[in-house]
């Protein structure tokens, strides 16, 4: 207590936050009860109360629909691909852009790569759109003008995937390897002289030094990754697919924003937020087990 | 630390005793009404603080409007009911969201007389429900939106007539890609990820049927069935693959596409999807098109016409049962929709008349010299379109004549389109779905295979094992919830 009051300014400041957090995060997953009730979106806080109890039913109704394996395997494998592709990518490029020499042009290569982290995904899937269009889409027609076919990604099952992955690294790779890069820039310089010393290359230098000493960080972004499995970028999903793509597209976000949200079945959509919610805290859990067993930090 | 403690205690406190003003304002229009949908800069907010003071000074009451920020106004419309200060004023489809609004009878009664006079009796049928209750203002009649139209100049050139046939069109884009390889024919299947826009424009030719909901009673068992059992649908099927296998179809019609740029690219040879897309998008593009002209083409299929009319529905302007001022609100839409004066309705769109607009022809219909918004700052925040009513205000301008135009005249035209059978029915969609927990299922099961059969990434010789897929979907219960419907609707 004594030193809670000799730091209180301390705790002063972060006050605010704190309020902000327990208003706004903790108090409203008292909501997350509209997850067993039948309410009506349109009867505001009485209804909350007033509300039947259904049990288990928006649930049933979500586990029983014909499409429910669909969603969670589309989210699983989308969400995958994105934390196998995405997750090393800013990691790969903040080791290279650590090697450059030049000041000035790694801090303008590190802006040029924020940028697109900054526009929102309105924007880029009007970009992927027009870049892809079959008519006048600046990739479509260069492929064609190799190979003499037009293909319609967009509508392609075969393609569709990989465009969502495409654009989400290209989307966060530069934002994401700011972290990496903080932890990088405080590696005591003397290993880097001793390695050199010894005779070590500068993959050598990145593969002994820089990367075992920016593991925790590593280990603590991948255990965040795998809480977020179930996240599979509903905005990005919504604005570029259509039912051509549905059977590899159509994510739980995306069909609960149809069946919900759309619908004006909001207990339904807190429902299946919920389900996510639970199995992501699961994934959590044992991403974080098993990171502290092998010997790395986890998040607790 | 304790003057770093005390500013930044004073900035928190500064922040949350600052109090911000209030608009005062009768009441509030979330203006989904889709006129809002190609301005995504918004009213100069000097401009539009002038223009609001004009229609308080016409109409006697101010409203104050939300314009939709996001891309799906149904989704933004449904946050803000939820929320603790809902709009007064929307546009929805009435049976859905009935629970939360205010019935007219009594409002139209005293301060709706002009609106009463300019709206068909034909379309305040489709806003009364079982006991008799006006739930909801017409936002459009009964239409034909999706007609095939085809290009005079391709016409012209190809020495071809007017097609009349599901041949002759054929043989129309036969001869355009002869003329152009790059040439093709539109449709969007995507737009509001539903299935109904190019059934919309081709079923009906192939079965005599064609509805988003029943589409044709089967006779077998006296049920309200929906377009996949319907006889002939193998052949719409197989027509609109044939299509896809010789080319015709542009191919982006089955994913995303900007609408604006296809046509940018002069090679739209046919359109059969939403009609403004010719009478809106074309003007503006036409001049990167020389010589492109669209013509409107009804086309008869081997059961009839291949366009369905659209019904007129649910769709209506409403009023929250929460709203503080009702009065104010119908007397707002009697003075945007008067039946003797354009003066509200010409205000609402297009702002201030002698500034922003002036008559070239007063009367009913009237004729207006407008601005380029662009210029006038004003995107019509205040403007309500209702149908046919929008078509009594003509603008004296290329860019707009010709859609206004045409909701005067072709849109309304129905003689040469299919009829549904639930033309006159206002189908309670709310109650459809609560008595078909799995409708959305069966709907994107539509969408999706009717994409793969018109693509051939499923032969249509899999089709009957597509109609078992819908019965494990729930198909039935939607089969008897629509029945139950359309039977209650012949006993009223």
């Amino acid at each position: 207590m004594k030193k809670i009051w000799k730091y209180r300014f301390y705790y002063y400041l972060a006050l605010p936050g704190l309020i902000y957090f327990v208003i706004f995060h903790y108090v409203p997953m008292g909501g997350a009860l509209i997850a067993f009730k039948d309410i009506s979106p349109f009867d505001g806080l009485q209804g909350f109360f007033d509300a039947p109890w259904v049990g288990l039913k928006h649930f049933e109704r979500f586990t029983s629909s014909v499409y429910f394996y669909d969603v969670i395997e589309n989210t699983l494998i989308i969400s995958g691909l994105k934390i196998l592709f995405g997750f090393p990518a800013p990691i790969i490029f903040a080791l290279l852009l650590n090697e450059v020499l030049r000041m000035n042009l790694k801090r303008v290569m590190q802006t040029v790569s924020y940028l697109p982290h900054f526009i929102s995904w309105v924007v880029t899937a009007g970009m992927v759109t027009a870049l892809l269009a079959t008519s006048g889409g600046l990739i479509t027609e260069s492929i064609n003008d190799f190979t003499g076919s037009k293909i319609n990604f967009l509508g392609n099952k075969d393609y569709f995937v990989g465009i969502l992955v495409t654009s989400h690294v290209w989307k966060t790779i530069g934002w994401s390897s700011i972290i990496y890069l903080a932890a990088m820039s405080s590696i005591d310089p003397a290993l880097y002289e001793s390695a050199r010393l010894d005779g070590a290359n500068r993959l050598q230098m990145a593969r002994h030094i820089t990367i075992p000493s920016i593991m925790f960080v590593i280990v603590i972004m991948l255990l965040l990754e795998i809480g977020n499995l179930l996240e599979a970028g509903f905005e990005q999903v919504l604005l570029l697919y259509s039912p051509s793509v549905y059977k590899v597209a159509d994510i739980i976000d995306t069909f609960v924003y149809r069946e919900g949200l759309l619908a004006l079945k909001y207990s339904f959509a807190a429902a299946v937020g919920l389900f996510k919610a639970v199995i992501a805290f699961f994934l959590l859990y044992t991403a974080n087990r098993l990171a502290n067993r092998l010997g790395q930090t986890g998040l607790w | 630390m304790k003057l770093l403690y005390i500013i930044f205690s004073s900035v928190i406190i500064f922040m949350f005793s600052t109090v911000v003003k209030a608009d005062e304002h009768d009441f509030v229009i979330f203006n989904n009404s889709g006129l809002l949908q190609f301005d995504g800069g918004g009213s100069d907010p000097a401009v539009l603080q002038r223009v609001s003071d004009h229609v308080a000074k016409l109409s006697g009451v101010r409203p104050m409007v939300i314009v939709p920020s996001l891309q799906d106004t149904t989704e933004q419309l449904n946050l803000l009911l939820a929320g603790s200060n809902p709009p007064d004023l929307f546009q929805a489809d009435w049976d859905v969201y009935k629970s939360t609004l205010m019935p007219l009878n009594d409002l139209l009664k005293e301060h709706g007389q002009a609106l009463l006079g300019s709206i068909p009796d034909t379309s305040w049928q489709y806003m009364t429900d079982a006991d008799g209750n006006i739930m909801g203002v017409p936002r459009t009649a009964a239409t034909s939106p999706y007609m095939t139209w085809v290009r005079q100049d391709i016409l012209d050139e190809a020495g071809l007539d007017l097609p009349k046939t599901v041949e002759d069109l054929t043989a129309y884009m036969a001869a355009a890609q002869k003329i152009n390889p790059d040439f093709k024919a539109g449709t969007r299947a995507w737009s509001t990820n539903k299935w109904e826009e190019p059934a919309f424009g081709f079923a009906a030719g192939f079965t005599g049927a064609m509805s988003y909901n029943a589409a044709f009673i089967d006779p077998s068992d006296g049920r309200a069935k929906p377009l996949p059992l319907a006889d002939g649908i193998k052949d719409y099927l197989h027509f609109m693959n044939d299509w896809h296998n010789k080319g015709y179809w542009y191919p982006d019609n089955w994913s995303k596409f900007d609408e604006s740029e296809v046509f940018r690219t002069c090679n739209i040879a046919m359109w059969s999807g939403w009609y403004s897309r010719i009478t809106i998008i074309v003007p503006k593009v036409v001049s990167a098109c020389p010589g492109m002209e669209y013509v409107r083409a009804p086309i008869m299929g081997p059961k009839g016409w291949i366009a369905t009319t659209r019904p007129s529905g649910t769709s209506a302007y409403v009023i929250n049962k929460k709203a503080d001022n009702p009065e104010a609100i119908m007397k707002y839409l009697n003075w945007i929709w008067n039946d003797k004066s354009m003066e509200g309705y010409a205000t609402g769109v297009n702002g201030i008349e002698g500034e922003h607009w002036s008559y070239e022809k007063k009367g009913f219909p009237a004729i207006i010299n407008t601005k380029d918004k662009s210029d006038t700052k004003y995107v019509g925040d205040f403007g309500l379109p209702n149908f046919p009513y929008e078509g009594n205000m003509q603008p004296n301008d290329s860019l707009w004549a010709t859609h206004f135009n045409y909701l005067g005249s072709g849109l309304t035209n129905l003689s040469d389109s299919h009829h549904p059978i639930d033309l006159f029915m206002a189908w309670d969609k709310g109650r459809l779905a609560d008595e078909t927990p799995s409708l959305g299922d069966v709907h994107r099961m539509i969408a999706e295979n009717f994409t793969a059969f018109y693509t051939g990434e499923r032969s249509i010789d899999e089709y009957d094992a597509f109609l078992a897929e819908l019965d494990d979907a729930g198909m039935q219960d939607w089969i008897d919830a629509m029945t139950r419907q359309m039977q209650e609707s012949w006993n009223n």
